[in-house]
């Protein structure tokens, strides 16, 4: 069996949240990440555009039994399927891995950290059902036909 | 309709008048735990024991430091706060019940913190005026529970216009548009306010108000912590969940709704 070495990146080429990043700068995020925790980074896999395809993160899955882990450029990157994020959370796991997410600097090295990664992906998919999607604009208009706006100026001096 | 109790009604009408809030920390032995590991880890930094008093050591740091390390020494501080695994909770328990009535009891918390150590007469660490909503990528919806580890008073603490004021010098803002922020520092100095919290008191304020420090021109160093709190599912700017907050109060209706599916399998 091979020796355990380094954390394999994993960058996307589909927006992650709405917001598109070049390659270039999901690689600076996740090497500035490694560097900072002193984490040996192997070259990023990067995942195919096309919406709901994990073919690339199946690949680094495969390859856990020889890594120490992998380094997501962000936590919103892992399937939007639950029962498919558990299996790989258990994959990680069982191969005594860890799974880091560089962007916001979240660990998953024990079935403890299951629950802050999960609530933190259920929450953030939650948010665009909230009052005014969750996101308060500084440049352009607000939506004045929000209910939730409309509701609030109502409240307001 | 407003189904407040009278003394949320209290609370909530002073800091709409004042956009901030003065009290007791609702939990003097979490803030004293938290001052005593700060002042651990500024004297580990400066090859020291842990002082007897925590209080007199950071109002005196400076006869053991100058400001040419006092970067190095606050980043020692934030990362050895940051590895404390029971910081973040303590900090949230100084004043949760406050942060539960002006915000909501589902909220998210800043997973970094702020940490600002002023030195007497030291300029290399101003905050000038500023409204966070302006420049930093904050949502109005935020507020900031803001700490101080030693008293804080005139020049050693901060200043803030209150929102009754805020809210007519923000209207006028546009005519210092070629004149920059000191000018405007300049006229509204007569009406703002330095915020005078002695240590075992925690300050709630809306960032959305005007507000920043000055020269510390008083005898000793200030010491305060900011961490920002927000309702969970209240609008976000761009310091985002995940990046920038986490969920630390999710209700059980919440976890519940977030998970639920309708029945499938049905064909038209």
């Amino acid at each position: 069996m091979s020796e355990k070495f380094g954390y394999r990146g994993y960058i996307g080429s589909r927006p992650v949240r709405g917001t598109s990043y070049p390659h270039r700068v999901q690689n600076l995020v996740i090497r500035d990440y490694a560097n900072r925790r002193k984490l040996p980074y192997k070259l990023s896999a990067t995942e195919y555009a096309m919406s709901g395809c994990y073919m690339m993160l199946a690949d680094v899955v495969t390859e856990l039994p020889s890594l120490d882990g992998i380094i997501l450029f962000s936590l919103f990157m892992l399937p939007q399927r639950p029962q498919r994020r558990r299996e790989i959370y258990d994959r990680v796991l069982t191969e005594k891995c860890q799974l880091h997410a560089a962007l916001e600097a979240m660990v998953l090295a024990d079935k403890n950290d299951i629950e802050h990664f999960e609530e933190t992906i259920e929450v953030a998919f939650t948010l665009p059902h909230a009052p005014m999607r969750s996101y308060y604009p500084k440049t352009g208009k607000i939506d004045e036909k929000d209910s939730f706006w409309k509701a609030l100026n109502q409240t307001i001096d | 309709m407003d189904f407040l109790q009278p003394q949320e009604k209290e609370l909530s009408l002073s800091f709409i008048q004042k956009g901030y809030i003065i009290q007791p920390t609702e939990d003097r032995a979490a803030l004293d735990r938290i001052q005593s590991q700060i002042a651990t880890l500024a004297a580990t930094f400066l090859g020291k024991e842990p002082p007897q008093n925590p209080t007199d050591f950071l109002n005196n740091i400076a006869n053991s430091i100058g400001i040419a390390q006092l970067n190095d020494l606050r980043l020692h501080v934030i990362s050895g706060l940051m590895e404390t695994d029971w910081f973040r909770k303590a900090y949230f328990s100084c004043a949760r019940s406050l942060l539960e009535t002006l915000v909501g009891n589902e909220l998210v918390m800043q997973r970094n913190l702020g940490l600002s150590v002023q030195l007497p007469h030291d300029d290399s660490s101003l905050l000038p005026l500023h409204s966070d909503v302006w420049g930093s990528e904050c949502s109005p919806f935020e507020v900031v529970l803001w700490i101080p580890l030693v008293d804080c008073y005139r020049t050693k603490s901060m200043f803030v216009l209150p929102a009754s004021l805020d809210r007519q010098w923000r209207d006028r803002m546009h005519e210092f548009a070629d004149k920059g922020t000191e000018s405007l520092f300049e006229a509204i100095e007569p009406e703002v306010e330095w915020l005078k919290v002695p240590y075992g008191n925690v300050v709630v304020f809306t960032p959305t108000i005007m507000h920043g420090n000055r020269v510390n021109q008083e005898a000793t160093t200030r010491w305060t912590l900011n961490i920002r709190f927000k309702g969970v599912f209240t609008p976000y700017s761009d310091k985002r969940l995940g990046e920038y907050f986490s969920p630390i109060s999710v209700r059980p209706v919440s976890r519940i709704g977030m998970k639920f599916q309708l029945p499938g399998g049905f064909n038209e």
